[in-house]
């Protein structure tokens, strides 16, 4: 119920690649909301402590964390929106498929004639949305797909579905 | 011919000797530190037990190492026990086994031994037989690489049939005689021997003109070397006799330094050159491995299973260029340090060229170690441009910092200008080098400035792909193309191609996999 099709919400930027079929689920927006703004939080309170603690002297400190906590404001802001809008995915019969990014954006397939293993993980954050995130690696160093945002069901599902057509490929996949 | 008939094996007695030679070499120096110690006090007896106990214990633990030290093979797997206190055996499955190297470094070679490697698919670990009789290693090489095919394909069973001069040994009970009689038409002629097979390449002693060109290795090592001395010696009378043998105006001692160190430098990488790739011969075994056996004074036999190699790389090194210079590597999944071998040492281009070819063997009409390549474009091209520009305002800028801390008053000029034409230099290098190729086999990367290097990928190893864009590529309408791969180091960069070019590379080289991602939206 969560991953609708949006075929119109693409990228701003025009692109060749078509877009892939799927959305994560809403409320990845939230999470990444909490998890920018969180992670922010602390650096912050790390940065003011030790500036607190041994650099007072130097006056430049404020006025850069001010800027830099700006950045920080119209990121937390901006940033999911924009992330959710990119990224997507889809599992088609020979390969998997996703885009990430906000200002960079990235597109991996992997064939899954070539897939290793399939991975799905719930951080902390994430069990409280109830979201969970999927990584299919394959035998390169390079290129594992992530698709982060997934309701948990959708990502237990489609683990097992992944799991099962790797199985059944012949050959170490290499 | 050692028949695999599951008999616990020992390697060579020689093995005593060099075992007690090398544990002897590295007790020397603790064993003299102490004799010197002791000395002082007199007591020459002590030192004098010290020595024969130090040998006593060397040649005695030689002996018990070389007596537990075990190995045997059947039709299934390869077993080898060592240890004296704890015995530990390891065991390889015949069909897991990937490569069989052999390695004879001097003192080896002396006594006619060899250390046998075995690399195996499940992970990291090898198992080491250190050492084997010459022709003993050999053998061994030719047979657990025969049986481990004849294991993994069940149709191969050459090694079962008898050659005359093995009717003695017992015949492995392997499989069963219904499956042995279907595929008997493979294996009339005695088992090949390691010699056997097409020479793909062979050194050719005119190609150590190649050799120095490899100087900025061997300098650095000099410099280094020089630095290291200097500091050791600084105390004493021999920097002031080196500074005085030196010219008096600075200029004539930096060229007498240069030419030093470029001498040392061209010496250090002929050595180099020549103690590793002296008589290599690459050879295409009958079975699908290629065989590389090299070294002057260590030799080592190195073994590539054909159907794991993914590619070559063909790299350009800077002064080697100058002479049409390139050397040979393979990609391979499961091998060598970062997957992959090297092949040639730095030879003619077309050699290394026409062996790429020879290793690939491509299709009738491609080929990719030659084909010329695609560039990426004028937007590419300014982008390197800029970043030329960019970097050599930075490095201005520090030394702008440089110069005002220490009060010098450079030629302005002169430095800008210099780092301009360097950083735009070598950014048109980069962009007249760097290209893609697809053919229906491969696909082909160059790039690098001073550093080319071509590297063909064949497209059935590619295992994924990722499509990157930066803000600022995105705005250009460019991307970074990486084919994931399980050999080499594992991905293949294609930089700031255009985004169209990129995603037709993609829907080209793997069309089955495109096909399908197009259809579903």
């Amino acid at each position: 119920m969560d991953e609708t099709r949006h075929p119109d919400a693409s990228s701003s930027t025009p692109s060749v690649l078509n877009d892939p079929a799927r959305q994560v689920s809403p409320r990845a927006v939230a999470l990444w909301r909490w998890s920018a703004a969180l992670g922010w939080l602390v650096l912050f309170v790390i940065i003011g402590v030790v500036w607190r603690l041994w650099l007072d002297h130097l006056w430049w400190v404020l006025p850069a964390a001010a800027v830099w906590a700006t950045y920080a404001v119209v990121q937390v802001i901006v940033m999911p929106r924009v992330r959710y809008r990119v990224h997507r995915w889809e599992v088609t019969p020979l390969a998997v498929r996703a885009r990430t990014g906000w200002l960079s954006r990235e597109q991996r397939i992997a064939p899954l004639s070539r897939v290793q293993t399939v991975d799905w993980t719930q951080g902390p954050l994430m069990r409280l949305f109830g979201l969970a995130s999927l990584t299919v690696t394959t035998a390169s160093s390079a290129g594992p797909v992530t698709i982060e945002g997934l309701d948990r069901e959708t990502a237990e599902r489609l683990a097992a579905e992944l799991t099962a057509v790797t199985g059944a490929t012949p050959g170490d996949a290499t | 011919m050692i028949p695999p008939d599951d008999q616990w094996r020992r390697t060579d007695a020689r093995m005593i000797g060099l075992t007690t030679v090398t544990r002897l070499g590295s007790l020397a120096i603790p064993v003299l530190v102490v004799v010197l110690r002791l000395s002082e006090d007199e007591d020459q007896t002590w030192s004098l037990r010290l020595a024969v106990g130090g040998a006593v214990l060397a040649v005695g633990s030689a002996i018990l190492s070389w007596h537990a030290t075990r190995y045997r093979f059947d039709a299934t797997r390869l077993q080898v026990r060592r240890g004296v206190l704890r015995r530990t055996v390891l065991t390889a499955p015949l069909d897991r086994i990937r490569t069989v190297d052999l390695e004879a470094p001097l003192l080896h070679r002396a006594l006619g031994l060899a250390k046998v490697t075995i690399g195996t698919a499940t992970g990291s670990d090898s198992i080491t037989l250190d050492s084997l009789s010459r022709a003993q290693s050999a053998e061994l090489r030719e047979q657990l690489l025969r049986w481990g095919r004849g294991a993994s394909s069940a149709l191969v069973t050459e090694a079962a049939t008898t050659t005359p001069d093995d009717d003695t040994s017992p015949l492995p009970a392997r499989e069963n005689p219904a499956t042995r009689a279907a595929d008997l038409p493979a294996v009339a002629h005695p088992a090949p021997r390691a010699d056997d097979g097409v020479v793909l390449a062979r050194l050719d002693p005119h190609w150590v003109r190649y050799a120095p060109t490899g100087l900025l290795g061997g300098a650095a090592t000099t410099v280094a070397l020089l630095a290291a001395l200097w500091g050791f010696a600084r105390d004493t009378a021999l920097p002031r006799r080196v500074l005085d043998a030196l010219p008096g105006s600075t200029a004539a001692a930096i060229v007498v330094v240069l030419i030093v160190v470029v001498a040392a430098g061209m010496l250090m990488a002929t050595g180099t050159w020549v103690s590793s790739w002296w008589g290599a011969t690459l050879t295409r075994e009958p079975g699908g491995t290629l065989h590389l056996r090299r070294g002057l004074m260590t030799t080592s036999s190195t073994t590539l299973e054909e159907a794991r190699i993914r590619g070559v790389r063909l790299a350009e090194p800077p002064i080697a260029r100058l002479l049409t210079g390139a050397s040979l590597h393979a990609l391979s999944s499961g091998t060598g340090s970062a997957g992959e071998v090297q092949l040639l040492p730095t030879c003619p281009r077309d050699v290394a060229t026409a062996v790429g070819h020879q290793v690939l063997l491509p299709s009738p009409g491609n080929d990719p170690m030659t084909v010329p390549t695609r560039g990426h474009g004028p937007v590419a091209r300014r982008r390197l441009l800029i970043r030329a520009v960019i970097r050599a305002a930075v490095l201005t800028g520090l030394v702008w910092a440089l110069a005002s801390w220490r009060d010098w008053t450079p030629a302005w000029p002169v430095i800008v200008g210099a780092q301009v034409a360097w950083f735009g230099l070598l950014a048109e290098l980069t962009h007249r080098h760097r290209g893609h190729a697809l053919d229906d086999e491969h696909l082909v990367v160059t790039s690098g400035a001073l550093w080319r290097t071509r590297v063909v990928l064949q497209t059935r190893g590619i295992i994924g792909w990722t499509i990157g864009q930066t803000l600022l590529q995105r705005r250009a309408g460019l991307a970074t193309l990486t084919a994931a791969t399980s050999a080499g180091p594992g991905f293949v960069t294609v930089e700031d191609v255009p985004l169209e070019d990129a995603v037709a590379l993609v829907a080209q080289a793997t069309p089955d996999v495109w096909e399908r991602v197009r259809a579903t939206v």
